[in-house]
């Protein structure tokens, strides 16, 4: 697929700080791409260069085939929605979402039809005349997509959009940016640390961690194949067992565990990711602890076992066979179910 | 709140006889029909038109206006720019602190530091030198208000204007302007009140046939308390009063928004 977006080896460094490092990323027209990430791991600033709201030290971004970097930010085909909305106190949402309209120098009645469209695709149209802070965080949130969108961008660029908003809000709000997504037409390009929101939002996702990109890949794949440990211990919630290989298996604090098929040589050091979906519960097991807590999360629970490693092991555990604590837990898993990373 | 203060109450009371007790007399006294400034005969409004009247005062009136407009207008315009510049460009907070300095600078070291400036140029002295000299002090003012305005607001809002497609002048006249107007009325009135009674420095930096309000009252003084003296200060207390009413009110409504 041709790409869309092309963000070739582009670095920044802030003082001591590699913000970006020769990070290339392609994006498809009409996906919804995600960068996600620790805080600090460079995906706000690599939003904001997109943008056109920071200088990049090298490297080439293209459009469409256009350079984008030697366009100043308020003639890029590209929006951005700010974490903190930045609403313009001073007017209200019908003047806040005509802004960016005004600027184009477009007649008085398009700008009026569009403002008014878009005010009904989000569900403002009646509180048009209000200002900024008679609105709730929600619908401050909306206006400030409505003020992106308006514009009818190449790229919606959202930077940590639903973070402030409480978690029942947010899973609305991702749906309705998704179905956005698609009315509009638009590509959008997400910035967020919640794992949970890039999965379930996102067509893919780029995983960044200290200035690089890690892996691009879709959320399915994200999870089912990390490429490095990073990737395993971020993406989803995992047990991860760090230790030395054997023939088909792996030597973690002096127990040894069945491991997948693997390119990896014997005697290399290597992690050994279960996801806890995938433990269960049995009269026999690989390995075996006492029950420490389990957290109840409606349909299912998270047991917390210690086996004697480093770090309790987490089962997932249909809510009727959740052993009293205290008691012991013989774990197995299918070995081909696990994933075997190497260890740098 | 009001029955457990009780007693406590009274140093309140206290203060304000002590602080509009003397300006009640003045404003009472500026309606005395009597030449004796603090002999009470009748009442009369005569002082109001012996000041009208006069030509010493409305030509000290004149000065007075000419210089606070002016000073107002060129503390609001420097004192917003150098805010601004503080607020995006600052490196070091002594920097800040020179800005601010006028402020609370003693004005009689400032109205002696600013003379021997204008002499050691040969600028002749008059509202000019006047203007000059307030506008140093109530741009430090301004900058110190605008400066806390700034560090209040968004500072993405300039960046989303711009996202939006504005220019950089469009972004200031349409979003940094708007953000930071209540600071700009508060500190413009704060300069016009401040230069409007202004004695120390505009003293000693006016020249000899343009003297300004206080100037003016200060020379009547030195000869006897007249009373018209009190009906000009009732005046004068009358603008300021209104002046602070106004950007009070319009700060209050300002925040809300």
């Amino acid at each position: 697929m041709s790409s869309f977006l092309n963000i070739a080896a582009v670095s920044k460094r802030y003082g001591d700080v590699q913000a970006l490092n020769n990070v290339s990323i392609d994006i498809r027209e009409n996906e919804f791409f995600a960068l996600l990430g620790p805080s600090g791991c460079g995906k706000t600033t690599l939003l904001r260069a997109l943008a056109g709201l920071e200088s990049l030290d090298s490297g080439v971004v293209t459009l469409a085939n256009e350079d984008l970097l030697s366009v100043p930010a308020n003639k890029r085909p590209v929006n951005l929605m700010f974490q903190s909305y930045a609403l313009f106190p001073h007017l209200n949402v019908y003047d806040n979402v005509a802004y960016g309209l005004r600027r184009e120098k477009l007649d008085k009645a398009e700008i009026d039809q569009r403002v008014q469209d878009v005010l009904k695709t989000v569900g403002l149209i009646d509180q048009k005349d209000r200002r900024p802070s008679q609105l709730s965080g929600g619908q401050k949130q909306r206006v400030a997509l409505a003020r992106a969108i308006v514009k009818r961008p190449k790229i919606l660029l959202l930077d940590e959009p639903l973070s402030a908003l409480d978690k029942k809000v947010r899973s609305e709000m991702q749906l309705e940016l998704k179905r956005l997504q698609h009315e509009a037409g638009i590509t959008f390009i997400i910035v967020t640390h919640d794992q949970e929101e890039a999965m379930s939002i996102a067509d893919r996702i780029a995983l960044m961690d200290k200035g690089e990109v890690v892996q691009v890949a879709t959320p399915v794949e994200m999870y089912s194949a990390p490429k490095t440990k990073f990737v395993a211990d971020f993406i989803g919630t995992s047990n991860l067992f760090a230790g030395t290989l054997g023939s088909g298996t792996i030597t973690v604090k002096g127990k040894t565990l069945p491991t997948p098929a693997t390119q990896l040589a014997s005697g290399a050091k290597a992690v050994l990711v279960v996801r806890p979906e995938d433990i269960e519960l049995g009269s026999t097991g690989t390995i075996s602890g006492t029950l420490v807590s389990s957290n109840f999360y409606g349909g299912s629970s998270l047991l917390f076992v210690d086996c004697g490693f480093d770090q309790l092991i987490k089962v997932s555990c249909a809510l009727s066979e959740v052993p009293p604590v205290g008691s012991i837990c013989n774990l197995s898993w299918n070995s081909a179910d696990s994933i075997l990373l190497a260890d740098a | 709140m009001h029955n457990k203060l009780g007693w406590l109450r009274l140093p309140l009371y206290g203060v304000l006889v002590f602080l509009y007790l003397p300006i009640s007399v003045l404003i009472f006294m500026s309606f005395n029909e009597s030449d004796a400034p603090f002999m009470w005969t009748g009442f009369s409004t005569k002082w109001y038109s012996v000041l009208v009247n006069s030509p010493n005062i409305m030509e000290g009136f004149k000065n007075t206006l000419i210089v606070a407009v002016v000073t107002t207008i060129i503390s609001l315009v420097l004192g917003t720019l150098l805010a601004i510049g503080l607020a995006r460009y600052q490196k070091s907070s002594a920097l800040e602190a020179v800005a601010l300095t006028p402020a609370i600078f003693p004005d009689l070291a400032l109205a002696i530091g600013l003379l021997a400036l204008f002499t050691s140029l040969h600028l002749t002295l008059g509202l000019h030198s006047v203007i000059i000299s307030h506008a140093l002090f109530c741009m430090a003012f301004v900058t110190a208000i605008v400066r806390g305005r700034l560090a209040q607001i968004d500072s993405s809002l300039e960046e989303a204007a711009q996202d939006l497609g504005d220019t950089p002048v469009g972004t200031f006249f349409r979003v940094t302007l708007p953000s930071i107007k209540p600071a700009l009325i508060a500190g413009g009135l704060l300069a016009f009140t401040l230069s409007l009674d202004e004695f120390v420095i505009a003293f000693f930096t006016d020249g000899p046939s343009t003297p300004t309000l206080p100037i003016v009252i200060y020379s009547m003084v030195r000869f006897g308390v007249s009373p018209e003296i009190n009906a000009l200060a009732t005046v004068v207390l009358l603008i300021s009063a209104l002046i602070v009413t106004i950007a009070q009110r319009n700060v209050k409504v300002q925040d809300q928004i």
